[in-house]
This record gives C-alpha cells, sequence and structure tokens, in this order.
C-alpha cells in the first residue's frame, strides 16, 4: 500500500503561559517561544502509516507545505524511516495562516502530480480551532473518497481497504476502493514512536524534495479581521482547606447542589 | 439574502442554538429557509420556507456520503447565500466537501455572527481555543455552527406553513461499500446534569477506575479531557473538547484537568464548575466557580469514603 501522510507544524500550546493568551496591543499575540511540533493528530497519523507499513508493505512519503523551518519536522519524520519527505514550496512570507483552502489546493496539486497513492492520511485539523477542512478539500478536488475519523484500516483479498471509522452515533465499517483520504481524529493509545539516535543521523544525510507547483483548485478564503480574547466571565472561589475531605465534603454538597462550603 | 439552516433529528437545544443565527440574521434583513433531514419533529423556527428531504431507508444520521449528495441536490436548487449546519462529526466532513463541489466559501466552528454594513462578520476559537478570531466572510458560504458555544434562541411562534417535500434518490456509492454498522450506547454526557471530569492529572488506570466508581455510586457521568483518550484509558466518546463533546450540566467536578483552551470550549455552558488540582497555577483555577488545590486522587478517596458513611 503507498501511503502519503500529510503532516503541519504548529506551536506547542502546551508551553504558552496563560498570561501569554492576551491579545497584545498591536492584535496579536506572543507566543512565538512556542516550539514547533507535529501536531497532534498529525503525530497519530503518521504513527498510523507506518504501522501500516510494517503490517503490509508498501511505502509511506510525508508531505508537507511551508518554507525551510518545516525541514526539522521532515527529518524526524525521515528518522522514523517514511521513504520519502517532501515540502511543496511556498513564497517567502507567505501567510497560511487561515488559509485553509490555498494549503488544500496546494498539497492536492502535489498529491495529483505524482504517481498516486492507494491511501492519503492526515490529522483531522492541524489544532483545535483550526478550520478541519483540508483533508476533505483534498479529497474532493483528487475525486478520493473521504473517510473521517478513521479507527482501524486492513487491507482486503479484493483490493479494497477494510476500514471502520466513527461516525455520530456509532461505527461504521466500510469496503472503499482506493484512492481514499482518511482523516484521524481521537484514534486512542496511539503514540508516535521515537527514533534511535542512529536513525537521526542518518536522516540528516537523506534529501527532501522540494516541490514547486500552483494550486489547481481553491475557493474564496473568509478574510481575517483581528483576533480578541476570550471572555472568562467566572470568578473562582477558592476553598480555605487542602484537607482532601473536607473539599470532599464541599463536592458532596456540590453534587446535591447546595453551596460547596455549606 | 437568504440563510438556509440544515436541521436534522438532533435535539431541541442544538436546534435552538441554531436559530439564534437565523434570528440575528433576520432581523437584519435576510430572508430564512429551513432544510429538514429525516424525521425532524422539534418546533421549527418560523422561516420563510421549509423543505424535508425525503430519503426512505437512508440513515442521513450517519452517513455523509448520502448527506452530501441531498445537501448539493439541495443547494444547486434553492442557491442560498449563506448554508448553515450544526457542527458535529458529520456535518464537519460535509460542509468542506459540499464547498468543493459548489465553489462557495467555507467556514468551520462559528461562534457568533453579525451582519453589519453589508458585510458578515463571523468569530470563532482559534489557537487552540484560548483566542477568538474575528473574519469577514464572501458570499455564498457553507458554515458550521458551534452550537455549545451560541446562546439558544427560542422563536415564540413556530412555523406553520407548507413543507415542501423533494424526494431523494441516493443512488449506490460507487466504490464504497457499508458493511456493518455499530451503534454506539449513549454515554449521556451531552445530557447530563451532573458530570465528573478526569483530567492527565489524575494519573492512571487505578485512578480513573476510581472515578468510575465514584461517578457509579453519585449516578454522576463520567467524562476526560484529550490525554487520557489518547493513552486509552477512556474511549473517544467521553472527550469533552472542542474535538469531543460540548455538555452542559449544572454542576461538573473537574479532577486534574489544567483547563486548557480546547477542553473548556467544551464547558462553556456548564453551570457550576468545580475544580480540583495541586498545582495553584493551573488556569483551570480562572475558569472554574469553586477551586481547591489537592491531590485529587486524594479527594476521590475521601469522597468515596464518605459515600460508604
Amino acid at each position: 500500500m503507498k501511503i502519503t501522510v500529510c503532516l503541519k507544524q504548529a506551536p506547542d500550546f502546551d508551553m504558552v503561559m496563560a498570561d501569554d493568551w492576551a491579545v497584545n496591543d498591536e492584535g496579536g499575540l506572543d507566543i512565538d517561544y512556542a516550539n514547533r511540533i507535529i501536531n497532534c493528530f498529525d503525530e497519530v497519523a503518521l504513527e498510523y502509516a507506518l504501522r501500516l507499513k510494517e503490517a503490509h508493505g508498501g511505502s509511506v512519503q510525508a508531505l508537507t507545505v511551508g518554507g525551510p523551518e518545516c525541514d526539522a519536522m521532515l527529518r524526524a519524520a525521515l528518522a522514523l524511516e517514511v521513504d520519502a519527505a517532501a515540502r511543496i514550496e511556498v513564497e517567502e512570507g507567505a501567510d497560511l495562516r487561515f488559509a485553509p483552502a490555498t494549503v488544500a489546493g496546494l498539497l492536492s496539486a502535489a498529491i495529483a502530480a505524482a504517481p498516486l497513492p492507494d491511501l492519503v492520511l492526515m490529522g483531522r485539523q492541524a489544532g483545535v480551532g483550526d478550520a478541519a477542512v483540508v483533508p476533505q478539500l483534498c479529497a474532493e478536488w483528487l475525486g478520493f473518497h473521504c473517510i473521517s475519523n478513521l479507527l482501524e484500516l486492513t487491507p482486503a483479498p479484493d483490493g479494497r481497504l477494510a476500514m471502520a471509522h466513527q461516525a455520530p452515533e456509532g461505527v461504521r465499517r466500510l469496503l472503499v476502493r482506493p484512492p481514499a483520504v482518511a482523516t484521524i481524529g481521537n484514534m486512542g493509545d496511539i503514540a508516535l514512536r521515537s527514533a534511535t539516535l542512529k536513525a537521526r543521523i542518518a536522516a540528516k544525510r537523506r534529501s527532501i524534495d522540494q516541490i514547486r507547483i500552483s494550486a489547481a483548485h481553491t475557493l474564496p478564503q473568509p478574510a481575517f479581521m483581528g483576533l480578541k480574547n476570550r471572555v472568562i466571565g467566572r470568578e473562582c472561589d477558592m476553598m480555605e482547606t487542602e484537607d482532601p475531605r473536607e473539599i470532599a465534603v464541599g463536592l458532596l454538597h456540590l453534587l446535591n447542589g447546595e453551596e460547596a462550603n455549606a | 439574502m437568504k440563510a438556509t439552516l440544515i436541521l436534522t433529528s438532533r435535539g431541541v437545544r442544538e436546534a435552538n442554538a441554531c436559530y439564534s443565527a437565523l434570528y440575528e440574521l433576520e432581523q437584519a434583513g435576510w430572508d430564512t429557509e429551513l432544510w429538514l433531514f429525516g424525521a425532524f419533529e422539534q418546533p421549527l423556527y418560523p422561516a420563510s420556507e421549509a423543505l424535508r428531504v425525503e430519503a426512505q431507508g437512508l440513515d442521513l444520521d450517519n452517513d455523509a456520503e448520502r448527506l452530501l449528495a441531498a445537501a448539493e441536490m439541495l443547494w444547486r436548487r434553492q442557491k442560498p447565500d449563506l448554508l448553515l449546519m450544526p457542527e458535529d462529526l458529520l456535518w464537519i466532513e460535509v460542509c468542506p466537501r459540499l464547498s468543493a463541489r459548489t465553489a462557495m466559501a467555507v467556514f468551520t466552528g462559528c461562534s457568533a455572527l453579525l451582519w453589519r454594513d453589508d458585510r458578515l462578520e463571523v468569530e470563532k476559537s482559534v489557537y487552540g481555543g484560548n483566542v477568538n478570531a474575528r473574519f469577514a466572510l464572501p458570499l455564498p458560504c457553507a458554515m458550521t455552527l458551534r452550537t455549545g458555544e451560541l446562546t439558544p434562541y427560542v422563536p415564540s411562534v413556530h412555523y406553520d406553513g407548507p413543507i415542501t417535500s423533494v424526494p431523494f434518490d441516493a443512488g449506490d456509492s460507487d466504490g464504497l461499500e457499508l458493511v456493518e454498522y455499530i451503534a454506539a450506547e449513549g454515554d449521556g454526557l451531552e445530557e447530563a446534569s451532573r458530570l465528573l471530569i478526569a483530567g492527565q492529572g489524575v494519573g492512571g488506570g487505578a485512578a480513573v477506575a476510581k472515578l468510575q466508581e465514584l461517578a457509579a455510586r453519585t449516578n454522576t457521568a463520567l467524562g476526560c479531557t484529550r490525554p487520557l483518550v489518547q493513552n486509552g484509558l477512556m474511549p473517544p466518546g467521553k472527550l469533552v473538547g472542542a474535538t469531543g463533546v460540548t455538555v452542559s450540566p449544572e454542576t461538573a467536578i473537574v479532577f486534574g484537568a489544567s483547563g486548557s483552551g480546547p477542553f473548556m470550549s467544551g464547558m462553556r455552558k456548564a453551570g457550576t464548575i468545580a475544580a480540583i488540582n495541586n498545582d495553584p497555577a493551573a488556569p483551570i483555577f480562572r475558569q472554574a466557580d469553586v477551586g481547591a488545590v489537592a491531590d485529587c486522587n486524594a479527594v476521590a478517596e475521601a469522597l468515596l469514603d464518605l459515600l460508604d458513611k
């Protein structure tokens, strides 16, 4: 099975201090210090792609959109022994924030320009609050089947893919004739493996393909107008005790619809 | 201008949240329209027109392919300027695919909208749910609504006009065969009036088991944050937050969660939130109503002891 896994770097929001989520005077955020990491959904997609290759053979290509700052992420994927890594070049200074149709247009054009994969795996979104539309737009523009929130995949004897995916009220098991785009959501109990030091050193010597391509499709995109602080609207009444039993008494009061400190 | 709302057979609370968007636009002079998918029995918003897709035997609540085909058929017939749909696992897939097929703009996760100066302005959570962003939308546009973040609007009068029946022949999905559908048992998180939440700080399986026992003995639902799902300690259906369930309990007790934006965006409609965390600087304490700095496992044990007595 030939698999393309699409990856996106995102800031590690867990590193951001709570106070730094306040919008600054210029209307932006001072969070540049946060490390750039493979987002959590794409991490699982990459791990699942590697497991599929180990179990059933084939190849895995890692693909991203962005500038040279994405190369560290692709090298990390190469160290995990993906077969190839490619980066779709964008113009220097191009702002891809809030531009999912542009990203989907570039990804689908690059995938269509190469020998087609059987399966494209993508995280359902790069981060919470992101648009969560890139996989679906890619599937439509490539003419691939689209399976959202994949839970399991095995090749069937007739060349189709047996896939289980999460639906709103249950799990659907499908037989899908490839090619297909599948999104990875909350798959559960799958964490990205770590590369050995030897593999990381070897990855530094491997090449990253640079793709220059124009999007064949796009959509009118929403115009970004600015950020605003979240309104929380709660004020926390801290219990004055740290004694678990006294806290438990207060919580039981709360569960019974009474004041916690009654 | 015409705004159309797609309604499925989900609950009245979700419908009322969607109605708030229609009401906002109607006040600004827009026409409104409803498309009903499946047996929608809730009171209807008093729109100008209502249509119902007749698709006997199809699982329109779970089958994105058929929903997409039906929505595309209706869009080509009715051509609304703005197509609204409630955001869930199904419509978050259908919305962008419909946009790709019809070349209209797409916007997901809308938590507020406003028609001002002949421009549609919308808002959504971004950066992991930690801040909001505002956008001006091009039209036509397909958009999903985060119903847990919209203030519900309950119409004083309801639609009583004719509902136009639109036959829909789904046909076969070429190359895609449904083999089995396994309905999930309802976990009751969305409807729960009392809720316990397990966060990463509770630790491993033994601590989760303790909270499960506590939930069972207090007749309270148990949800969790994302790390517990990722670590296989809780099933995905128990996830509360932006990529899981939006809850609205009267009382929620949160054990060992930091209070990340994604999690809290699923908690905004909760009544009283009590948080237990051993880190006094945890962001959860800025977003809860009652807080206690303590080891959450010790508190869970103390709760079980109290129930024993």
